[in-house]
C-alpha cells in the first residue's frame, strides 16, 4: 500500500481536527460569557446564593476577575492545557477533570460498543432489504426502521428497563458495575459489568440501527443500478459474492461517511440513555451538574466529549483510505 | 462453406410505453453470424441494434419482453433455457461486452479480481491459476499483465474497455456481442482498440457481433455489415459491397453521414427527418417518408426481402436499379 | 402534467385538499401521516375544551390504574394522566414545529447562499456546518439550555431551531449546486437578474418539495429532541410536555411501580407523532423523485 501519496489528505484532516478543536474550547469558553453575561451572577441567583462574597468566590472560579475577555480566554486555553478545567462545586474539592475522566470511559464504552454493533446490524438490514427492493422482506424492513427511528431513545431505553428488568428481572435496572461487599474476582467482575452494559447498549443500538438501515439501503439501491453491477451478473459471479464483494463494498464507502458524521447524535442519544440506566458516565455526570448548578463540570465535561468525537472523527477520517481505493491512490 | 454460429430467427422485443402503447424496437429480426466471422450491425440511435443485442444474450431490461423469436447457438436454443443454464452458457460461449459509455467495472476491486471473479464462476479453479490467466488476457489485449493488481480509476477509458474485452474473453466464448464497444472514446482509441480485436479474432478463431452507429469504422473490421432501421434490418452484405455499392437508399445516407477519417474534409450531409414511432404499424415502407427516392409504392406496400447474393439482404422496392448516387 | 387545469365552479374544500394531497404528499404512507398529524393537531387545539379534568388537578387518589372514572389511570400526585397527555400534544407540537421552520429558514439562506455564490463563501460556510455535525448537537443544546437563565417555550424553540439546521443546509446546497448547472440560471444572469433575485426567485421555487420534506424531517427530530431535554428537566419547568411527563414518571420510579398507564401513553404519542411527520416527508420526497423522473 501506498501510504505516502495519501499526505496530503492527512494533512488536511489533520488542519480540519485542529480548527474544529480550537472552535469547540472557544464554544467552551463563551457559552457562559455569551449566554448569561455575568456566569458568576446567573449561576449566583439560580442557587439563591446571591451574597456578594459568593458572587466573587465564583467569580475567581470562572476566571473573571477583574480581567479583560482576551486576557480571561489566554488564561482558560494556558489552564486548560495544563489540564485545569476548574474545581467542581459538588464534589469539592475534587477537581472537574478528576471527575470528568473517571465517568469518560463509561460513556466512551457505551458509545464505542453500541456504534459498532449497530452500523453491522443496521447496514447488514440495509444491504438484504435493497438485495430485496420491493419485495416483503424490504418493505417490513423500511417500515419497522421507519418505527424505531421514530421513538425517542430514552423512553425506548424506560421500556426495556421495564420489561427486562422489572417484569422479567434477567437483567439488573441501572448502575454500570456489581455491587458487592467484597471485592469480586475479575472474571465475575468482567460479566457484571457485561450484564449492567446489555441495556443500554441494546436501547442505543435499536435506536440507531433503524438510520443505518435507511443510508445503507438507500446506497446500495444506487450502486445496484450501476453498470457495473450487470455487467458481474453476465459474467456470471454468484450473488452472495454480488452482493457483498460488489454492491455492499462499493455501498459501503458512503455510509461510512454517514457513520462518522452521525457520531455526535449518537453521543447525545447515550447522554440520555445514561441517565435513565443511572449508568455513571458523562451523561448522567452532566445531568446531575445541572441539577446540581455544578457549572465548572458542565463546561469541562462537554468539552471533554466534543474533544473525544474530534479525535474519533479523527481517526476514521485516517481509516476511510483502507477503504476507499480511490482515496488511496489518488 | 462456412457454418452458422449464431443464427437469429424471427426476433422481435417490445417495451411498454405510456397509456398501453407497446413499443416494437426490434421487429421479427432473422440473420446469421458465422464462425470466424466479424458481423457489423450499424444504425442511428434507437433503431433497436441495442436491444438485438441485448436480447440476444438475455440481458434486457425487466420491462422489455422478447415478443417472439429464436436465438440458436450452434443447435442450442438461448430462448427456451432458464435462468441457470443460460447463466452457465453466458460467458463460456457468449460475452457481452457493454457500451464504454458506461461504467463496467466495479471501483472497489481490482482489476485482476474481476476477470478472475468471471473464470471461477464458471470452471473449478484456483483463483491463483485464475490470475495468471488474467495476465494472459491482459496482454492478449495489448494492455500490460501488471495491470492486473490495478483499480479501475488508474486506467484511461480505452484502457478500462480494454480491460472489459478481455474479462469478455476469459472463457474463450464462441461468440463476443460488443455493444458500442468504443463509443465515447476518442477517434484514434477507438481505431486501436477495433483493429485489437480484429487481431485477436483472427487468432483464435471466435465470432463477433458488433454494434455501432459508426458506419466507416465498422467496415474497417466487419466481414459483413447489417444496417437496422426502425427495428428491422434494411440491408445485409459483405463490408467491400456497402463501400462500393451500397443498395438501400438508407446505407447510401447512413455513410455518407460520416466524414472520411482520412481525405479531404467535406460537410456530412445529415439525414432529414426523424425515425418513425415505432408503436405504430406502418402500411408501407419504414423510410419511405425519409427516402430521397422514394415513389408512390414506397407509401403504400411494405418491400418484401430480396437476396441479391449468398447471405445478402436488401429490403427496397428499388432495389435492382442502378445506383442514382 | 397540466399545472392550472379549470376546475368546475364550485368543487368544494375537501376535493381541492385532495387534489393537493395526491400531488404533493402522494401514496397510503403519506395519508398515514396526514391523518396521525391531523389527530395530533386536533388533540392540542381542542385541548382545553376535551380534557375531562383539568390537567393540573392534584386531588385524586395517586397510582391509580385506568378506571372509568380516569382512562390512563393517575400519577403519583394524583393528577389525571389522560388530561396531561392531551395538554402535552401542545408542547410538542408547537416547539417541533417553530423550531422546524426556524431551522429551514437558517438552513435555507445558508444553503442557498453556499450554493450559489459558491467559493469562499461557500468554504467558509460549509467548514461552519461541518463542524457543528462534528459536536455532539444534543450535548451543545444541553449545555446551551443550561446556561441560559431564562427558560421557556421560546427559549426551547431557539436551541433546538438554532441548532438543528445544517443538514438542511447541506441538502439545499447540493440541490442548488445542480439546479445552478441547469440553463435558466444562466438565461437569467445574461439578462442582468441581481444575485439575492436569482437565489430566491429562480432557484428556491425549483428546490420548494425538498425543503418542505427536509423540513417535516426536521420537525421530527425536533419533536425528539424536546422531548429528550424535557425529560433531563431542561425546558418550561411550567408547560406540560410528554417529555416532562415521563421525566417525572422517571424520577418518582414510576417503572418500579409498574405504572405503565403512565409512562406507556406519552412515549407512544411522541413515538407515533414523530412517526407521523416522517411519513409526509419520505413521502413528499418519493413524490418529488417521481415527478423529476418523468
Amino acid at each position: 500500500m501506498r501510504f505516502w501519496t495519501l499526505g496530503p489528505y492527512f494533512f488536511k484532516k489533520l488542519m480540519f481536527a485542529i480548527i474544529t478543536v480550537w472552535l469547540a474550547i472557544t464554544a467552551d469558553f463563551a457559552l457562559p460569557r455569551l449566554m448569561g453575561g455575568n456566569p458568576a451572577l446567573a449561576l449566583a441567583s439560580k442557587t439563591a446564593l446571591g451574597s456578594p462574597a459568593v458572587v466573587k468566590a465564583l467569580e475567581r472560579a470562572f476566571g473573571l476577575y477583574h480581567t479583560s475577555v482576551l486576557q480571561q480566554y489566554g488564561d482558560f486555553i494556558v489552564q486548560m492545557l495544563h489540564g485545569n478545567l476548574g474545581i467542581s462545586y459538588e464534589y469539592y474539592p475534587e477537581s472537574v477533570t478528576q471527575v470528568v475522566f473517571s465517568a469518560l470511559p463509561y460513556t466512551v464504552g457505551l458509545v464505542l460498543s453500541a456504534t459498532v454493533l449497530s452500523f453491522l446490524l443496521g447496514t447488514l438490514l440495509g444491504v438484504v432489504a435493497a438485495w430485496h427492493q420491493g419485495r416483503r422482506v424490504d418493505d417490513w424492513s423500511v417500515g419497522v426502521a421507519f418505527i424505531f427511528f421514530a421513538i425517542p431513545y430514552f423512553w425506548l431505553a424506560m421500556l426495556l428497563v421495564y420489561v427486562f428488568a422489572f417484569l422479567l428481572g434477567w437483567l439488573p435496572m441501572g448502575q454500570a458495575l456489581p455491587v458487592s461487599v467484597v471485592p469480586l474476582p475479575p472474571l465475575a467482575l468482567g460479566l457484571g459489568i457485561i450484564r449492567h452494559a446489555v441495556l443500554p447498549v441494546a436501547s442505543l443500538v435499536l435506536a440507531t440501527a433503524a438510520s443505518y438501515l435507511l443510508i445503507m439501503r438507500d446506497n446500495m439501491l444506487s450502486v445496484l443500478a450501476e453498470d457495473y453491477m450487470m455487467l458481474a451478473r453476465a459474467k456470471g459471479v454468484p450473488n452472495r459474492r454480488l452482493m457483498f464483494r460488489y454492491a455492499a463494498r462499493a455501498a459501503l464507502l458512503p455510509s461510512f461517511t454517514q457513520l462518522m458524521l452521525s457520531l455526535g447524535s449518537v453521543v447525545g442519544g447515550a447522554l440520555v440513555t445514561e441517565v435513565v440506566f443511572s449508568y455513571p458516565g458523562l451523561g448522567n455526570l452532566i445531568y446531575n451538574a445541572i441539577l446540581n448548578h455544578d457549572y465548572p463540570v458542565i463546561q469541562g465535561a462537554f468539552l471533554i466529549l466534543a474533544l473525544s468525537v474530534i479525535s474519533a472523527n479523527f481517526v476514521a477520517d485516517l481509516l476511510y483510505p483502507l477503504l476507499d481505493p480511490r482515496v488511496m491512490l489518488n | 462453406m462456412p457454418t452458422p454460429c449464431l443464427r437469429v430467427v424471427g426476433l422481435s422485443v417490445d417495451y411498454p410505453g405510456s397509456a398501453g402503447k407497446v413499443y416494437h424496437a426490434v421487429q421479427n429480426v432473422s440473420f446469421t453470424v458465422h464462425h470466424g466471422e466479424i458481423f457489423g450491425i450499424a444504425g442511428e440511435s434507437g433503431c433497436g441494434k441495442s436491444s438485438l443485442a441485448h436480447a440476444i444474450v438475455r440481458l434486457l431490461k425487466p420491462s422489455a419482453t422478447v415478443a417472439s423469436g429464436h436465438v440458436y447457438l450452434d443447435d442450442l436454443d438461448l430462448m427456451t433455457l432458464n435462468e441457470a443454464m443460460m447463466r452457465s452458457v453466458r460467458w463460456e460461449k457468449v460475452a457481452i461486452v457493454p457500451q464504454s459509455a458506461m461504467n463496467n467495472l466495479s471501483p472497489v476491486l481490482r482489476i485482476g479480481a474481476q476477470i478472475v471473479d468471471a473464470i471461477v464462476a464458471h470452471e473449478s479453479t484456483s483463483r491463483n491459476r485464475a490470475l495468471d490467466r488474467a495476465r494472459e488476457l491482459l496482454r492478449r489485449v495489448g494492455l500490460a499483465p501488471e495491470l492486473v493488481a490495478s483499480y479501475p480509476h488508474q486506467l484511461s477509458g480505452g484502457m478500462r474497455q480494454r480491460a472489459v474485452i478481455a474479462m469478455a474473453l476469459a472463457l474463450n466464448p464462441q461468440l463476443l456481442v460488443m455493444d458500442e464497444p468504443t463509443t465515447a472514446l476518442d477517434v484514434v482509441v477507438q481505431a486501436g482498440i477495433m483493429h485489437q480485436i480484429k487481431q485477436v479474432q483472427r487468432e483464435f478463431g471466435f465470432s463477433v457481433l458488433v454494434i455501432t452507429h459508426d458506419l466507416p469504422l465498422l467496415m474497417q473490421v466487419a466481414d459483413r455489415v447489417g444496417i437496422m432501421y426502425a427495428g428491422s434490418f434494411v440491408e445485409i452484405v459483405p463490408s467491400p459491397v456497402m463501400l462500393e455499392h451500397p443498395r438501400h437508399p438508407y446505407s447510401r445516407a447512413l455513410m455518407q453521414a460520416f466524414p472520411p477519417l482520412l481525405g479531404p474534409s467535406r460537410r456530412a450531409p445529415s439525414i432529414e427527418g426523424t425515425p418513425p414511432d415505432l408503436s405504430i404499424a406502418l402500411k408501407g415502407c419504414s423510410f419511405a417518408a425519409r427516402c430521397p427516392e422514394a415513389v408512390a409504392m414506397c407509401g403504400v406496400k411494405a418491400p418484401v426481402a430480396m437476396s441479391p447474393g449468398q447471405d445478402q439482404l436488401v429490403v427496397c422496392h428499388r432495389w435492382e436499379e442502378p445506383s442514382r448516387v | 402534467m397540466a399545472v392550472s387545469r379549470r376546475e368546475p365552479k364550485g368543487l368544494n374544500l375537501v376535493g381541492q385538499c385532495w387534489q393537493w394531497k395526491l400531488r404533493y404528499v402522494p401514496g397510503s404512507k403519506g395519508t398515514m401521516g396526514l391523518a396521525i398529524v391531523g389527530f395530533f393537531a386536533l388533540m392540542a387545539l381542542l385541548a382545553t375544551w376535551i380534557v375531562p379534568y383539568s390537567p393540573h388537578q392534584a386531588n385524586f387518589t395517586a397510582w391509580q390504574p385506568p378506571t372509568w372514572g380516569h382512562w390512563l389511570g393517575t400519577d403519583d400526585y394524583g393528577q389525571d394522566v389522560l388530561s396531561q397527555l392531551i395538554v402535552g400534544a401542545q408542547a410538542s407540537l408547537v416547539v417541533g414545529v417553530l423550531a422546524g421552520l426556524l431551522s429551514g429558514l437558517i438552513g435555507v439562506t445558508v444553503g442557498i447562499t453556499a450554493g450559489y455564490k459558491g467559493g469562499a463563501t461557500d468554504e467558509i460556510l460549509m467548514r461552519l456546518v461541518d463542524f457543528l455535525l462534528v459536536i455532539p448537537t444534543l450535548a451543545l443544546m444541553i449545555v446551551v439550555s443550561a446556561f441560559i437563565p431564562s427558560s421557556g417555550q421560546t427559549t426551547e424553540i431557539m436551541v433546538i431551531g438554532g441548532l438543528s439546521w445544517l443538514w438542511m443546509a447541506r441538502v439545499v446546497r447540493s440541490q442548488v449546486m445542480s439546479e445552478r448547472r441547469r440553463g435558466y440560471v444562466d438565461a437569467a444572469r445574461v439578462l442582468g437578474v441581481s444575485d439575492r433575485e436569482i437565489m430566491f426567485r429562480e432557484i428556491l421555487p425549483n428546490v420548494v418539495p425538498v425543503i418542505v420534506a427536509n423540513m417535516t424531517l426536521i420537525i421530527t427530530v425536533s419533536i425528539l429532541v424536546q422531548a429528550s431535554l424535557n425529560f433531563l428537566g431542561i425546558g418550561s419547568p411550567t408547560a406540560i410536555s410528554w417529555g416532562s411527563m415521563l421525566s417525572l414518571a422517571f424520577a418518582d420510579n414510576a417503572i418500579d411501580q409498574g405504572a405503565w398507564w403512565w409512562t406507556i401513553p406519552p412515549g407512544l404519542c411522541l413515538t407515533l407523532l414523530a412517526y407521523g411527520f416522517s411519513l409526509i416527508g419520505h413521502a413528499i420526497l418519493q413524490g418529488y423523485a417521481q415527478s423529476r423522473e418523468q
